[in-house]
């Protein structure tokens, strides 16, 4: 295939592509939830939160009554990853093993998420309170 | 039916589930996302084990998180699938066409869905109630999933031509839809698995212009 002097291929065409959706560095307010969630998770000691715990947090502040959908949650967290504004690791299998229980992976903002985050509370109206600050966190 | 046999079969759904969409995914994308939701039904489950409520609330819940998600799981799935196979523009240009049908046929495969699960989960309280499980109820069950599941099947493998994947993304959920729901007659989650398999192989054929 002939590269287009433009730097575009094909696969960057596609509306599906997820590369393609959005500007480089910005997130989608259920990518600042679940960034906003861990860190506050962290700030309360837990430098990084499975999946479910995450879910769980956002639940609470929303006051939802579901938990975000698996699909809709695990593809946030795979594209999240992607970015750079999450990072990602398995436990120790030995751990999850003593408990009797699947394997845990565990995620953490980055900087890059940091970034992103603030940026996005910034760009969402100026002069409006962040997500946290609405829901009454300091 | 009893709230300990509903947790574990709302359980088994979406594990089932798990397992027929992430089926021929590079190994470790895979395993990953099995283990992972593995791991949050685990999770739920434990809170089941443990919470206030009983189970069928937290069956629900469980099967409203899988339904709810049911989009984003196709479109990663094809998303997957694509990143793979967008090569040529022709190939870009369907996706983009695609993605908007998909989009649109998703939202009725799960309308469908949606309205199956409701009048699964009344069938099951119905049941429950009576202490028991009349034939009555699996024939009511059957009328609505019935219908869903043959026209998604039909639906996709008509399509198939115009739009493989589209078609078998319609064979794979009318084909699981009703084998998930009858599993422990073994027959129809065996008949599904293969329908789905038989459904993506000819769509890929059908792309790959054999």
């Amino acid at each position: 295939m002939t590269p287009d002097p433009r730097g575009l291929t094909n696969g960057t065409i596609s509306s599906y592509y997820s590369s393609m959706r959005r500007k480089a560095g910005t997130i989608v307010p259920l990518e600042a939830s679940i960034l906003e969630a861990s860190l506050d998770l962290r700030r309360r000691g837990l430098e990084s939160a499975h999946g479910f715990l995450l879910a769980k947090e956002m639940q609470d502040w929303a006051g939802a009554r579901l938990l975000t959908a698996y699909g809709t949650l695990y593809k946030a967290l795979e594209r999240l990853e992607r970015a750079g504004f999450l990072e990602s690791f398995w436990e120790d299998p030995q751990i999850a093993a003593d408990e009797a229980r699947p394997r845990r992976r565990f995620y953490k903002v980055t900087m890059a998420g940091e970034t992103a985050l603030s940026k996005h509370n910034m760009e969402r109206a100026p002069t409006a309170p962040s997500l946290r600050a609405e829901r009454g966190i300091p | 039916m009893s709230n300990t046999r509903v947790m574990p079969r709302a359980i088994g759904f979406v594990r089932a589930w798990v397992l027929l969409y992430t089926a021929g995914l590079p190994p470790g994308l895979r395993d990953s996302r099995r283990e992972e939701i593995d791991a949050a039904l685990w999770e739920q489950a434990k809170e089941a084990e443990t919470g206030l409520s009983d189970g069928l609330p937290l069956a629900t819940h469980l099967l409203l998180r899988w339904l709810l998600g049911l989009p984003d799981d196709l479109l990663w799935r094809l998303a997957h699938i694509r990143t793979k196979d967008a090569d040529t523009k022709e190939g870009s240009m369907v996706q983009a066409r695609d993605y908007k049908t998909l989009t649109v046929v998703t939202g009725v495969v799960a309308a469908l869905l949606l309205i199956a699960l409701v009048v699964y989960v009344v069938a099951t309280e119905v049941a429950f109630q009576r202490q028991t499980e009349s034939p009555f109820d699996w024939v009511y069950i059957a009328a609505t999933f019935g219908p869903v599941s043959l026209a998604a099947i039909t639906g996709g493998f008509w399509s198939m031509r115009k739009a493989p994947m589209l078609g078998a993304v319609l064979v794979t959920s009318g084909s699981m839809a009703f084998a998930i729901f009858l599993y422990w007659l073994i027959i129809p989650v065996v008949l599904g698995i293969g329908l789905s398999f038989y459904a993506i192989r000819r769509a890929r054929r059908i792309q790959a212009g054999e």
